[in-house]
């Protein structure tokens, strides 16, 4: 059986290219220097390494983008945008890794200002769907979140979607 | 997953996001114990994670009779 991730500090301090060989899984680069960090330093945050995080949300992507794939079949629709975005949305992760390697770790928090802001400016641009907002109380809340729990289709597919 | 309650999405969807924290939190508890191996045990969780969604969405569907 191929070991995967054999040398996790050395694929930690390397990204670029998937170096597949029946030995090494892991992806190397030619960006970072591989005496840029200290032996036992995680630049890819907490995420371990990012070879895993690569690995772990390429899986998540895939799985994502089959659930949407089945969805599409039972309702006979397809949904080509919401897949492409679903396996986008897994790399978000590698991005920040990216960022935090090439950059640091401050340009995390100046990236998610950027975007949120750019969020909050399409904000204003979308129709508000809600034509008559419900007037609940506080005890109404918490009489709905009680109904929640004894939904088996809505905690079924949140709980799906939390693993996936 | 909204299309699952009749009223009170904005409830529903807190709550989804609620959920998603545990379920991550419980994620990182996990992956905080002593593994000898602990980015070997993150790629097989993922791959692991991955296999069960796919294997149990379509039966999933029909026997909650979802709404999608």
């Amino acid at each position: 059986m191929p070991s995967f991730f054999t040398d996790g500090i050395q694929a930690c301090k390397t990204i670029g290219y998937v170096r597949l060989s029946p030995d090494n899984y892991y992806i190397k680069c030619s960006i970072i220097n591989e005496d840029q960090y200290p032996e036992n330093d995680v630049p890819f945050g907490a995420s371990g390494c990012f070879p895993t995080v690569i690995n772990g949300h390429v899986s998540s992507g895939v799985a994502f983008a089959s659930t949407n794939l089945a969805a599409a079949y039972v309702r006979g629709q397809p949904y080509p945008e919401r897949i492409f975005h679903r396996v986008l949305h897994q790399y978000d992760a590698a991005l920040g890794g990216g960022i935090m390697a090439w950059f640091s770790w401050n340009w995390v928090f100046f990236m998610q200002a950027v975007m949120g802001m750019i969020a909050l400016g399409g904000v204003f641009w979308l129709k508000e769907p809600l034509q008559e907002p419900e007037n609940v109380s506080v005890f109404e809340t918490m009489r709905l979140y009680l109904k929640l729990f004894g939904n088996r289709r809505y905690i079924g597919l949140v709980l799906l979607f939390s693993l996936a | 997953m909204l299309l699952q309650v009749d009223r009170g999405a904005g409830t529903a969807s807190s709550l989804m996001i609620f959920l998603y924290f545990i379920v991550a939190a419980f994620a990182m508890w996990f992956i905080s114990l002593d593994w000898t191996g602990t980015i070997h045990v993150i790629a097989r969780m993922a791959i692991f994670s991955a296999l069960f969604v796919l294997a149990i969405w379509l039966p999933m569907v029909k026997k909650l009779d979802l709404v999608l």
